[in-house]
């Protein structure tokens, strides 16, 4: 199964990730989740402030960092686009990056919709 | 094996979020979690922390983990140390850089939570198991070098050998020393232990049989050391030899102790010479195995002046004297004779294996003359005399404590006396010594001097009233005490050996005479002559009776050897072979004394006999109470073993008739003759024929 960008037939969270991870945290998986949740907004500035100027390594470190996380916690399509992101970056091939930027803004909320519903 | 408290996991991740998680999952599991967010910080807080093991992410500012991993490899080896690479490059270019980096493992992000601390418990497991490997290995190495074992593995198909160092080390070889097949081992045996050491090998490896070997080595210096080699086999299922296994240890120093020890326990300090819990051992052992015929003689000795020497010239004068006495005594230590510093001033010799009584002399005097000349200290020549007493076994006391016993209460009684002599245990012992040195000598003299003769007594055929031959026997004919019978001198000829040169003369003059006799035309008798065991052991009898004949120019088929049933009972194929040669030539062989001894029939058979000589004492019971049972018994197996018979010691009528009753018709015996000298019996040939025509004529 290869699906395309936007990835918009992927689960925001996996819960075949997410739901062993909580057990085996227990509370502090939410916790950790807020680490994650927190900390993304800020990576997330720095990755806009990257394309800004064009700092095309920046923009594959920040999307390498915040995709293992996602990744982590079972956020599938949220990682899917960082890994999108991240290959493009290291091919120095970037396409419609603003695109992408607002893809990863609108997932993130919906991260954060979800995980509040949960 | 690490507890779970006891393991130190470090995460280097520069992803927090990343790091939280695994030092939260696996912290609730109880593991030690330290953390550094980059490839720098990993490796300069590396030493303090000491992991058990390492979970690196890949990607990291700056120091990436593929650099920290290689730098961390120069600290702690790959067994040691696992360290998992965390991967968000799934791609086969990534994995290889890790594991060429030196990691041993990587797990591929996003995280597999399910398994991640499976993961890591393997990865600590495999480094656990490592350590105690390792661990075990460097005790078994170390127990090894303590003990000076080294050890082998022999791959029976392929000839290969592995050594271990400590046996490289025990060759005197550097480790880096390769023995690469058996023969590479077998070649560092002592050259006269090779065969050996390889004929064991290949036993084990054919027949599967361990060994335990202890042989000499040669190592690459040079030096010559004892190993004790162990070595069994392994076997696969099926049955075949797979491997030897095989262990040396170096016991030259453990040997050298023993023998140090050995050395101390058993000899003096002063004199280097067998003290007195040796000398006892020896004389212990040496009585044992004394033979009936030989006696062992020890002697005591005791330096008579030595008080006096130590009062005037001190206590260092008195050691000198007897080491110097005691290196005198050494040139008479041979195979039979043990010297001993039995305590401070006695020395104590053992005299074995040896059966001539003149032997005795020869020892005491031997020591007298250690005597005369003087020992030197600075300007004085010192004269020492000796007291020496000595004792016989089993003739003064019949075990080694009492024997040595006696040669020191004999060894007193001398002192007593005024020293400069020697004593006999006892009175008795002392003059039974001195006639057996008489005899012994008068023996050897009268052997010389042509006064062993012998008498012939003769053997009739009592059906046909024939002499048919006669037996020779030994008389001394002696200067001053007349004839001597041989009970009196045969036992001392006998243990002396003697006896070779007596026996010698007794057949060459009987042979002699019989051959005169028959040139003259007295009758072709028989001679019958006896011969000691003495004679059949290292000793050609059969040439030396060939010689005899030549010599004597008597005809072989007129001599009938006698001999004992105690020969036949010591039966060795050397005494078959010597009769069967004596038959070859013609001579006949006769069983002395039949009956007295342990003879069986079955014996008899396998000994080449052609006569029965019944002996004296079943002929006396004939009137006796066994009605001559024995005597009728002894007739009728010879004759149904084909042999011929004669009876000995016949003394009357009655007997006569009996034997004749039953078939048994030589007779020898005071009845028709005794023995007599040469001069008389051509008289008795005379009136025994005369004395048969009168009692045919009267019939």
């Amino acid at each position: 199964m290869s699906s395309e960008y936007p990835f918009s037939d992927l689960p925001t969270i996996d819960d075949a990730v997410a739901s062993p991870l909580r057990e085996l945290l227990g509370d502090s998986f939410f916790e950790l989740v807020s680490d994650f949740t927190n900390d993304f907004p800020e990576k997330f500035d720095a990755i806009k402030t990257a394309t800004n100027e064009n700092d095309i390594e920046s923009i594959f470190k920040l999307a390498h960092t915040l995709k293992s996380s996602s990744g982590s916690f079972g956020f599938t399509k949220l990682f899917k686009q960082l890994e999108y992101l991240e290959l493009q970056a290291r091919k120095n091939e970037i396409v419609n990056l603003n695109e992408q930027i607002d893809g990863l803004e609108q997932e993130f909320n919906e991260v954060i919709l979800t995980l509040n519903k949960k | 094996m690490l507890t779970n408290e006891q393991t130190r996991i470090f995460i280097v991740d520069d992803d927090h979020v990343t790091r939280h998680l695994v030092t939260k999952i696996l912290s609730n599991s109880g593991y030690r979690i330290f953390e550094a967010s980059n490839g720098a910080e990993a490796i300069e807080l590396f030493d303090d922390i000491s992991p058990h093991i390492i979970l690196m992410d890949v990607m990291m500012p700056d120091v990436d983990g593929y650099e920290a991993c290689r730098a961390i490899r120069k600290k702690a080896n790959f067994l040691e140390l696992p360290i998992i690479m965390l991967t968000g490059l799934d791609d086969v270019q990534s994995v290889r850089t890790s594991l060429d980096a030196g990691a041993t493992d990587f797990i591929s992000k996003p995280i597999n939570w399910v398994l991640f601390e499976q993961r890591v418990q393997y990865a600590l497991n495999a480094r656990s198991m490592h350590e105690e490997l390792q661990n075990q290995k460097s005790r078994l190495s170390q127990a090894q070098t303590l003990a000076k074992l080294g050890s082998w593995e022999l791959s029976v198909d392929e000839n290969t050998l592995f050594c271990s160092d400590e046996l490289l080390s025990i060759l005197g070889l550097d480790s880096d020393h390769k023995l690469s097949n058996l023969d590479d081992l077998v070649n560092y045996s002592h050259p006269s232990d090779k065969a050996t050491v390889r004929a064991h090998i290949l036993d084990a490896m054919i027949k599967g049989i361990g060994y335990q070997l202890e042989h000499r080595i040669i190592c690459k210096d040079g030096r010559e050391a004892y190993v004790v080699q162990h070595a069994y086999l392994i076997e696969d299922r099926a049955g075949n030899a797979v491997k030897l296994l095989g262990t040396v240890q170096d016991v030259t120093e453990l040997r050298s102790t023993q023998a140090t020890i050995h050395h101390q326990n058993y000899y003096d300090l002063l004199t280097d010479l067998p003290n007195r819990r040796l000398f006892t051992e020896k004389v212990v052992k040496n009585i044992v195995v004394a033979d009936s015929n030989n006696i062992v003689v020890i002697y005591m000795l005791t330096l008579d002046n030595l008080r006096s020497l130590s009062e005037s010239l001190g206590y260092k004068a008195t050691e000198t004297v007897l080491l110097a006495f005691s290196s005198r005594l050494k040139t008479l230590i041979s195979d039979s004779v043990v010297i001993s510093r039995f305590n401070d001033n006695t020395f104590a010799i053992m005299s074995s294996d040896f059966n001539d009584f003149s032997h005795v002399t020869h020892m005491t005097d031997a020591i007298m003359g250690l005597t005369k000349q003087s020992i030197s200290i600075d300007t004085h020549d010192i004269f020492v005399s000796a007291s020496i007493g000595i004792s016989i076994y089993p003739i003064d006391n019949n075990t080694a404590e009492a024997t040595i016993l006696g040669a020191e209460n004999a060894m007193l009684n001398a002192s007593k006396q005024g020293g400069g002599r020697y004593l006999f245990y006892s009175e008795k012992s002392n003059k039974e010594a001195q006639e057996r040195l008489e005899i012994e000598n008068d023996i050897r003299k009268g052997i010389k001097r042509g006064e062993f003769i012998p008498y012939y007594q003769p053997q009739i055929d009592a059906k046909t009233g024939t002499i048919t031959g006669f037996e020779a026997l030994a008389r001394w004919n002696h200067p001053s005490k007349g004839i001597i019978a041989p009970f009196y001198f045969i036992d001392i000829a006998e243990q002396t050996g003697l006896i070779l040169d007596l026996s010698r003369s007794i057949i060459e003059q009987a042979c002699h005479q019989t051959h005169e006799w028959a040139e003259n035309g007295l009758g072709n008798f028989m001679l019958g002559v006896n011969l000691s065991i003495k004679q059949f052991i290292n000793h050609d009898i059969s040439s030396e009776i060939q010689n005899i004949l030549h010599r004597t120019g008597l005809a072989a088929d007129q001599l009938d050897i006698e001999i004992t049933e105690s020969i036949a009972a010591t039966e060795t194929t050397d005494i078959i072979n010597s009769l069967l040669r004596l038959k070859e030539i013609g001579a006949t062989i006769s069983m002395d004394d039949f009956g007295t001894g342990y003879s069986s029939l079955s014996q008899l058979q396998s000994f080449p006999v052609d006569i029965i000589k019944i002996d004296r004492s079943f002929i006396k019971d004939i009137e006796g109470s066994g009605n001559g049972t024995m005597v009728k018994t002894i007739i009728a197996m010879s004759e149904s073993l084909g042999m011929n018979i004669i009876a000995e010691g016949v003394e009357n009528a009655a007997q006569l008739d009996m034997l004749i009753a039953h078939g048994c018709n030589n007779i020898q015996g005071y009845f028709y003759s005794k023995p007599l000298p040469a001069e008389e019996f051509s008289d008795f040939v005379a009136s025994f024929y005369n004395n048969q025509k009168e009692n045919q004529n009267i019939i």
